[in-house]
């Protein structure tokens, strides 16, 4: 899989690179605007991780001459702009995804693998982790051979670190997915705390093997053995 | 009008003069006409003698008016000048004085002489206008100052940690705590930015609000609901009393971004075991919802001050509880795009109660 990044910020463009290769991802990175159309239009990649705000040819005008050559990678934009027609301009330009700086890392992960993942949907009915299993249809929880009893919260959070199993997830990816929290200045991360306490209690405590893990500073990761 | 390049001093006088130039020559006309009425009737009856010396009288007479014009003229001009000058010299002590207030010396006021005439209500309405000033800037001077420690704060840490962390080596596990505690600050100084940025769009006026019909009731149990895993967390119980049918024309998400703030200070700030209510009563016109708890209640000496901007009853304490101190200037900006109000009752003895009125919606 190629990413191209296009990030002027030297920093940020490195810890990017970084993170993305430390997935295994393919990375390109591109400096400038022009650079970007570049390389966007006379190589293939999988997706664009774009920021607006570039010296010289700006992101979103990249994106739309991306766009007039009928190239129709998925882009997601990154962007310090977060008011809501700032949003809707970088939707309708053609991009697929918009985040706001400081995005969380893990985030921008899960974002990055929906976006490949686009136009093959996959309707999973069972997720499984070593001996948690959950069927979404019955909406039953088994661990081992103890059948858990969740509440209609803690099911569906259970299910989004399923379905990101392995990956971090967070604080601010469960507030908006699991709680649908259009906004960031409303004081979530207690109550998520607060959830995330209780269903590992009724998952791990009386099992060996702890599935849910704190990264601190991060947020949450459901996995077999130490992240 | 035509606006003039002349000062109101030299345009009053002028008007004077001419006005008295009017006046006289008036006067001096008449008394002319009267005079040459009187000397002249049956002038061709008369000798001689007596005929000539009418004539000469008449004309001595023209020539004193005729000098006495100008004079009289001049004199009226000059008191008219000396008059509007000592009029207008409060005026221009007043200029005087205003060119030196600036912002470091806010609080100087204009003299007033007179607050009676013209002059000394313009000045009283001039030193209000400066007391509004005043006022404002204090205010933004101490939110600077409340904002960059509240800014520094998080950096400090994230700073501190960093640079301590860097003093030796360290195993992996010990790395991993240092990162995410600077990670935990990050997070902290991401939520205070996306806190102010929400209240100076608000300040700006560039928040849009989208007003629907709701049912209030349905928002308050959604809200406590939401909360609800913290309180149980404390021991604490959140009782809910609503009305049926209570509806208003409000946006629903700013109003509900209120409603968790308010909420979300009850049940942080109250001890364990402490009992929370939250009710949404019709009173005439009016919603009026309660959020009260039987917490320590707050000091009336906060109680003006409670929801401004980075206003903390307890510094170290709130802090602790990771509040930025901006939870409830959120909360009343949010209630008043809603068109309601929102205060703190004057609560004696223990806990506190905020009510929060809204226009109801037929």
């Amino acid at each position: 899989m190629r990413i191209l990044v296009v990030e002027d910020e030297s920093k940020v463009a490195d810890a990017l690179k970084a993170g993305l290769e430390g997935e295994h991802y393919d990375v390109v990175v591109s400096r400038t605007g022009e650079d970007a159309f570049f390389q966007a239009s006379t190589s293939i990649f999988d997706i664009i991780v774009l920021d607006w705000m570039l010296p010289g040819r700006d992101g979103i005008e990249v994106l739309r001459a991306v766009r007039n050559l009928q190239i129709r990678i998925p882009v997601l934009v990154l962007t310090a702009r977060d008011a809501v027609e700032d949003r809707v301009i970088g939707l309708d330009s053609g991009a697929d995804d918009y985040m706001v700086k400081p995005f969380a890392f893990p985030e921008l992960l899960a974002r990055i693998r929906t976006l490949l993942r686009r136009g093959r949907p996959e309707e999973i009915l069972r997720l499984k982790i070593a001996d948690l299993e959950m069927d979404l249809i019955a909406r039953k929880t088994v661990r081992g051979n103890r059948v858990l009893d969740l509440t209609p919260r803690e099911f569906e959070l259970l299910e989004y670190l399923l379905r990101h199993q392995n990956h971090l997830v967070s604080r601010e990816m469960l507030a908006r997915d699991v709680w649908k929290e259009p906004s960031r200045g409303t004081p979530l991360d207690n109550v998520i705390d607060v959830h995330i306490a209780r269903l590992r209690k009724k998952i791990d405590q009386e099992s060996d093997l702890k599935l849910i893990h704190t990264i601190r500073g991060v947020g949450f990761t459901l996995r077999e053995g130490e992240p | 009008m035509i606006a003039s390049k002349r000062s109101i001093r030299v345009r009053l006088t002028l008007w004077y003069v001419g006005t008295m130039a009017v006046v006289l020559f008036v006067f001096a006309a008449t008394s002319y006409l009267v005079a040459w009425h009187g000397l002249s009737d049956g002038i061709e009856h008369l000798s001689p003698e007596t005929a000539s010396f009418r004539r000469r009288e008449l004309n001595e007479l023209l020539i004193v008016l005729g000098l006495g014009f100008p004079l009289a003229l001049g004199v009226a001009g000059f008191g008219g000048y000396i008059l509007v000058r000592r009029t207008l010299v409060p005026i221009s002590t007043m200029a005087d004085r205003a060119k030196t207030i600036t912002a470091e010396n806010l609080s100087d006021r204009l003299p007033v002489e007179n607050p009676g005439d013209e002059i000394g209500q313009l000045a009283t309405v001039f030193n209000q206008t400066l007391e509004r000033l005043e006022n404002s800037f204090s205010q933004l001077k101490r939110f600077t100052a409340d904002a960059s420690h509240e800014l520094r704060t998080p950096l400090t840490a994230i700073r501190s940690v960093g640079e301590v962390g860097l003093r030796e080596r360290r195993n992996e596990g010990e790395y991993r705590e240092i990162v995410g505690s600077m990670l935990e600050e990050v997070d902290r100084l991401s939520h205070v930015v996306d806190s102010l940025l929400t209240l100076t769009r608000a300040a700006a006026g560039h928040v849009q609000i989208h007003p629907e019909r709701i049912d209030i009731g349905n928002l308050i149990q959604e809200v406590a609901r939401y909360l609800s895993a913290l309180a149980e967390e404390k021991g604490q119980t959140v009782e809910v009393a609503i009305d049926h049918g209570l509806f208003a024309n409000v946006d629903r998400f700013i109003l509900r971004q209120a409603i968790i703030n308010v909420l979300d200070n009850a049940i942080k700030y109250s001890p364990p075991s402490a009992h929370i209510r939250l009710s949404a009563l019709r009173s005439s016109e009016s919603i009026v919802i309660q959020i009260s708890d039987n917490g320590p209640g707050i000091d009336p000496q906060h109680h003006e001050r409670i929801f401004d901007r980075f206003y903390r009853v307890d510094q170290a304490r709130s802090r602790h509880l990771g509040g930025a101190g901006l939870g409830l200037a959120i909360a009343r900006w949010a209630v008043h795009a809603n068109g309601g109000s929102i205060e703190l009752q004057k609560s004696v003895g223990a806990g506190s109660t905020f009510r929060i009125c809204l226009p109801a919606s037929k």
